[in-house]
């Protein structure tokens, strides 16, 4: 630790949080468009031109709110609770990689700086321990409000994400193994020259798992039993106003972002394009200023697979009903557990048997890289889709016969 | 710097396993331990073992006592409801447990520090740490997992056989507390 190291760990530490805290009205002004869109309404459009203040109007209003505690909470722990959601949620952050690797000289000798806030080489377990210690920010929530909404949102989140965190992390190893490391510049660096080599084609299952129990882990909707309206009030936020609900909210959404942030960086090739372009070539100039073209165009991919997702996440949550909790719970453990185990298994065969060479009998004749388990995928939603029509076909028929 | 984090670590899992014994309320006991868990990560931490520090995070801080929390919201345990019993023979057990926790700890710190006259501190934690730095590099994942897979399987699988043993127990007691509860509106032939 020198003062190199000092000096871009600090612009590092307040340069990076700024991406999703900027984002975060934008993403929740866009969510409520789109959802406006796919209920056809037109969403806000009071507040500035196509409703584009609104989001600042909703957090100046909750600045403002009266901070309420009910009788009997304990204050401690109450004002905890919030804290500890987005301080955890903004260390998940500090992870993911927002662009390659930059290097300067500095004193005389060249260093290098990585363009996520920490650069370990364990990093992804580090962001699995510390989504797992998120967990508390909503139980302590749940208890501490004395309520027994609060509560019962807490305990079911409790479960929730331990089960999903399970997945999360099974399938995670799937990727892990792939890469043959846990450093994220390592398994983005393992998924370099174009779309093809993005590991979603080699692990299409483990992709589908990853998304779905991270949905689960962020607790949106279909799953976000936790807070389900019509059972539970609010969840574990029922007795929370102001900047400490303002608090969990923005939580939310940063964990949303670094969730998607995550899928890019684990399935989708990070920060790299689709196709290998040397963009900072055909301009030329100085060193630095390919480095910070490089820097500025790792940003942009990054920043538009993780807007896809979250366009995805928010087609989502207008288009599917929420699961009920055994459902949830059957799912987790019945479905989702049983096929990461069985992928974790697959992928380490594979690998042991072929190491990282290209998987004679693993892959799709003439495509490389993309794994059979497509095949199998398609044929089996290809199969349900077909299954629910002729189902609902007879049972048309039936019902018209009866009349 | 070095020797005030040290002390900052070890100071606070001390005092957060001593509130764990001496709360009586059971739910400030677990938020404590889970404090401890933490702290416990961060005295891994500073000895440079990064992998068992997360997992440390990971599988104690996250996941189990997550589940101790379940558990205690679940039951609403209360300070009233423990039943006082008589205290000599668990003192006499925790005594003995207590002294062969001291020789373990003693015998451990002697055979790792080399202790044979009283030396700075300071000195020491910077050897110490100079000697772990060294070792964290020949300690990366694949030598632990190496050692894990090779010299420690036994030990390893049986640990793992001793955690399923605890599950079965589990669904056993469960079983048949339910057995139980059913018993008197059961039909005779359902049993069979």
């Amino acid at each position: 630790m020198d003062l190199f190291d000092l000096i871009t760990s600090i612009i590092k530490g307040l340069a990076f949080p700024l991406i999703p805290l900027t984002l975060v009205p934008v993403i929740v002004l866009f969510e409520r468009k789109i959802i406006g869109w796919v209920q056809e309404r037109p969403g806000p459009n009071r507040v500035g031109p196509w409703g584009v203040v609104q989001a600042v109007a909703d957090a100046a209003k909750l600045i403002f709110k009266e901070d309420l505690r009910p009788a009997g909470a304990i204050a401690f722990l109450h004002t905890l609770a919030p804290a500890l959601t987005i301080v955890t949620t903004f260390l998940t952050l500090s992870v993911v990689p927002f662009g390659p690797k930059l290097s300067f000289e500095f004193d005389g000798v060249m260093r290098t700086v990585s363009m996520s806030v920490l650069d370990l080489n364990l990093g992804l377990v580090f962001f699995l321990s510390i989504t797992s210690i998120s967990i508390y920010g909503i139980i302590l929530a749940g208890w501490s409000s004395n309520n027994k909404y609060s509560l019962l949102g807490g305990l079911r989140s409790s479960a929730q994400m331990v089960s999903y965190e399970i997945n999360l992390s099974f399938t995670l190893a799937c990727v892990l193994i792939l890469a043959g490391s846990f450093d994220v510049y390592d398994i983005v660096e393992a998924q370099q020259g174009g779309f093809l080599n993005w590991f979603i084609w080699r692990q299409p299952l483990a992709f589908l798992l990853f998304f779905i129990a991270q949905i689960a882990e962020t607790n949106r909707l279909p799953f976000d039993l936790p807070e389900g309206e019509s059972e539970l009030t609010g969840g574990f936020h029922t007795e929370y106003s102001g900047m400490k609900f303002a608090m969990f909210f923005m939580a939310e959404y940063i964990s949303m972002f670094v969730m998607a942030a995550l899928v890019s960086v684990l399935f989708l090739g990070g920060f790299q394009g689709p196709v290998a372009l040397p963009v900072s070539e055909w301009i030329g100039g100085p060193a630095w200023l390919t480095q910070a073209l490089n820097a500025l165009i790792g940003l942009f991919w990054l920043i538009a697979k993780i807007a896809g997702q979250i366009f995805f996440m928010i087609w989502m949550r207008a288009t599917l009903p929420r699961l009920r909790y055994d459902q949830l719970m059957s799912l987790g453990w019945k479905v989702m557990f049983e096929l990461a185990t069985i992928n974790l298994i697959y992928t380490a065969a594979v690998q042991l048997m072929f190491g990282s060479n290209p998987m004679p009998l693993f892959t799709i004749p003439f495509l490389g890289t993309i794994s059979v388990q497509w095949i199998v995928l398609f044929a089996l939603g290809a199969g349900v889709i077909a299954g629910v029509e002729l189902l609902t076909q007879a049972y048309r028929r039936r019902t018209l016969n009866a009349c | 710097m070095l020797i005030f984090t040290y002390s900052m670590i070890f100071a606070i899992t001390i005092v957060s396993a001593l509130i764990v014994i001496v709360s009586r309320n059971t739910f400030y006991s677990a938020i404590s331990l889970i404090v401890t868990m933490i702290a416990i990560a961060g005295n891994f931490l500073m000895m440079r073992a990064e992998l068992i520090a997360l997992v440390q995070l990971l599988v104690y801080a996250g996941a189990i006592m997550v589940l101790f929390l379940f558990v205690i919201m679940l039951l609403n345990l209360r300070e009233e409801e423990e039943t006082p019993r008589s205290l000599m023979p668990r003192k006499i057990a925790g005594l003995l447990l207590a002294m062969i926790f001291i020789v373990q700890a003693a015998y451990i710190t002697l055979s790792i520090f080399n202790i044979d006259s009283v030396r700075d501190p300071i000195v020491l934690t910077e050897e110490f740490n100079a000697s772990q730095e060294k070792r964290a590099e020949e300690t990366g994942v694949n030598a632990f997992a190496e050692t894990l897979f090779t010299k420690y399987m036994i030990p390893f699988e049986l640990t793992s056989v001793l955690l399923l043993a605890a599950i079965v127990g589990a669904v056993a007691v469960g079983l048949k507390e339910d057995k139980r509860q059913a018993a008197p509106d059961a039909p005779q032939a359902n049993l069979q």
